[in-house]
C-alpha cells in the first residue's frame, strides 16, 4: 500500500513550474507544484516523485501526521 | 517484526525500478516493475482495535482516503453484519465515491488540458462537500449509514457546476478517443496483449458500478469468469500466490494461480460490463467498435464522463435532502457496540473470530479490505489488497513485451508509457511523460539452465 507523509511548504518560486521548499528530517528539498495550484506557503501538500500531489487542510494534516507517530514513523 | 519505515523513504522514495531477467541465449525471460519498496502495513494493524482500522489506514495512505474510508467501513459491517443501509445514505456514500473517482481522474489530465482538469475537480470537491466531506479525510460513512444527509445549500452549489463538467468531460472523453484511433491501435497494442481476465464491480444485473455489491470477471474474449459474486465469497474468489508480499500476485482462484491473472482499473471496467450512464455509455461503445479498446488515457476520460454524469445524477435526487442517514436499528446501536469494550457478542460469526470483506472500485480500480478480528474486536491479521498489487502481473507482462521488443532507443519512453497505462499508486505514475526517471535494471540474474 502507498504511504504518504505530508509536508509544509516552506517557500515558492513563480514561473511557468511553480516549486516549493519542503522540509523533511534534517534537509530541505523542492517539489513541483504544478498538479495543485491552489497551493500557498505553509499549506501541507503529499509529495510523489518530486511532484506535491495533493493538498491536505491543516486538520487531515494533523491527523496523518498522528497516525504516521502512532506508527513510530517520523 | 515489521521493517521501520523512515520519513525520507515516503516523501522521497527510490527510483522507479524495471527488474528484468534474460535466459542464457540472452533472450527476455521476465521483466517486472519493482514493487520492494512498497511497504505492506497490514502488520502493524494486528491487536489494533479493528474499528480503527479505516481510519488509520486512510491517513497513512493519503492518496486515496475516500476508496480507503469506504471499503473499510463497508468491511467493518461485514464484520459485524450490518444489513442494508437506508437508500439515502447509500446514495450519500455513493456520491462520495463518484466524486473522490472523478478527482483523481481530473488530476491525471493536468498535463494535457488544464482548465478541464480544474473543471472537474472544481465538481468534484463540491460534490464531496455535499457528501458531508469538506476536507481531504473524509467523514461521510459510519456504520450502518452516513453522518448526515445533504445540506441544500451544498447541493446548490455543486449542481451549478454540473453543466460545464458535464460538457467538458465529454469533450475531454471524445478527444481522448479520437487521440486513441490516430494512433492507429499501436498505443493500445500494448494494453491489448494481456491475455488475463478484467475485473469489476457491478450491480446485481451487471451493470458497472464503482460501489456496486457484486463483482465480474471477464475473460479476454469476453467470457464471464466470475458472474456477479458476492463479498462474502471473498475467500473463494481472489487469493495471494505471495501472502503478505509487496508484490503478492492475486489469482482468481477459479483459474488456479499460473492461469488466474486479472487486472483491475479503467480498462476493466469497460471490459468487465456497460456503462449505466447514456453519454459515457455510447463513448464507451465507440471505444470498442474502434479498436481503441487498450487506450488507457481513453479508458480514464470515458470513466470520468461516467463519474460526472453518476455525479450530476444524484445530485438532482431529492432522496440525499430527506430520508435516513442511519438506520436506528442498527446503525447507532452498531456504533455503540464498535466503540465499546470489547463485547463478545457483537461479532456475526459464533467462533472464537470473524471475518469482514469490504470492496470499492476506485480510479485505479478495486480496492479490497479484509479483516479478522477476534470476539474483543482486536484485529487478528488484516489485507489490504490495492489495484497496484493487483496489477502487478499486468504491468510486468506489459514490461517484458517492452524490453524484448522495443529498439533501445524506444525502451526508456515506452517503458514510461507502460506504467502510465497500469497507474501503479506509486511516486513515479504522477511524473509527466519523459520525467518518470525509471531505471531499467536488465543485470539482475541470468537463469540458469
Amino acid at each position: 500500500m502507498c504511504l504518504s507523509y505530508p509536508v509544509r511548504i516552506l517557500e515558492m518560486t513563480d514561473g511557468p513550474l511553480p516549486m516549493g521548499r519542503i522540509n523533511y528530517g534534517a534537509e530541505d528539498s523542492w517539489c513541483a507544484l504544478a498538479y495543485v495550484p491552489e497551493a500557498t506557503v505553509g499549506d501541507h501538500v503529499i509529495v510523489q516523485n518530486g511532484f506535491a500531489i495533493q493538498v491536505l487542510d491543516e486538520q487531515s494534516a494533523s491527523e496523518s501526521l498522528a497516525a504516521f507517530a502512532e506508527l513510530g514513523v517520523g | 517484526m515489521a521493517e521501520r519505515v523512515t520519513v525520507g523513504q515516503i516523501v522521497d522514495a527510490a527510483p522507479a525500478r524495471v527488474l528484468v531477467t534474460r535466459d542464457q541465449q540472452g533472450k527476455v525471460a521476465d521483466a517486472r516493475f519493482d514493487l520492494s519498496g512498497l511497504p505492506r502495513v497490514e502488520a502493524l494493524l494486528v491487536g489494533r482495535p479493528v474499528a480503527e482500522v479505516p481510519a488509520l489506514v486512510e491517513r497513512l495512505c493519503s492518496i486515496c482516503p475516500v476508496a480507503h474510508h469506504l471499503a473499510g467501513v463497508r468491511a467493518l459491517e461485514s464484520l459485524y453484519g450490518f444489513g442494508p443501509i437506508p437508500e439515502s445514505a447509500d446514495l450519500i456514500r455513493r456520491l462520495l465515491h463518484y466524486a473522490s473517482v472523478l478527482s483523481i481522474h481530473a488530476q491525471a489530465m493536468i498535463w494535457q488540458d488544464r482548465q478541464a482538469a480544474l473543471t472537474l475537480r472544481g465538481l468534484a470537491k463540491a460534490a464531496m462537500v455535499t457528501a458531508g466531506s469538506p476536507l481531504h479525510f473524509p467523514h461521510t460513512a459510519v456504520l450502518g449509514g452516513v453522518h448526515a444527509l445533504a445540506e441544500p445549500e451544498h447541493r446548490r452549489a455543486a449542481l451549478a457546476l454540473v453543466d460545464e463538467a458535464t460538457s467538458t468531460a465529454t469533450r475531454v472523453a471524445a478527444e481522448a478517443l479520437h487521440a486513441a484511433q490516430a494512433h492507429g491501435g499501436g498505443h493500445g497494442a500494448l494494453t491489448d496483449a494481456f491475455t488475463g481476465a478484467n475485473v469489476a464491480l457491478t450491480d446485481t444485473s451487471g451493470t458497472v458500478d464503482l460501489f456496486g455489491t457484486h463483482l465480474t470477471a471477464v475473460s479476454d474474449d469476453g467470457l464471464k469468469v466470475i458472474d456477479g459474486a458476492t463479498v462474502d465469497q471473498w475467500d473463494e474468489l481472489i487469493a495471494e500466490a505471495h501472502p503478505g508480499s509487496s508484490a503478492p500476485r492475486p489469482y482468481l482462484v477459479a483459474c488456479g494461480s499460473d492461469t488466474g491473472s486479472y487486472r483491475v482499473g479503467p480498462i476493466a471496467q469497460l471490459r468487465a460490463g456497460q456503462l449505466p450512464t447514456p453519454e459515457a455509455a455510447a463513448v464507451q461503445d465507440a471505444w470498442r467498435s474502434r479498436r481503441t479498446e487498450g487506450s488507457a488515457p481513453a479508458a480514464r476520460a470515458i470513466m470520468a464522463l461516467h463519474c460526472v454524469e453518476v455525479v450530476a445524477e444524484i445530485l438532482q435526487d431529492p432522496r440525499i435532502l430527506i430520508g435516513t442517514a442511519v438506520d436506528p436499528s442498527q446503525g447507532l446501536a452498531g456504533h455503540a457496540r464498535m466503540t465499546g469494550p470489547g463485547d463478545s457478542a457483537v461479532l456475526s460469526g459464533s467462533e472464537a473470530h470473524s471475518v469482514g470483506v469490504g470492496w470499492v472500485d476506485g480510479a485505479r480500480g478495486l480496492l479490497v479490505h479484509r479483516y479478522d478480528a477476534d470476539t474483543a474486536g482486536q484485529v487478528l491479521s488484516a489485507t489490504i489488497l490495492t489495484p497496484t498489487a493487483q496489477n502487478e502481473r499486468w504491468l510486468g507482462d506489459m514490461l517484458q513485451t517492452v524490453v524484448d521488443q522495443a529498439t533501445p532507443a524506444e525502451v526508456g519512453s515506452r517503458v514510461e508509457q507502460a506504467i502510465h497505462d497500469a497507474d501503479p499508486c506509486l511516486p513515479c505514475s504522477s511524473a509527466p511523460a519523459g520525467a518518470m526517471n525509471v531505471i531499467v535494471d536488465d543485470s539482475v540474474t541470468t537463469e540458469s539452465e
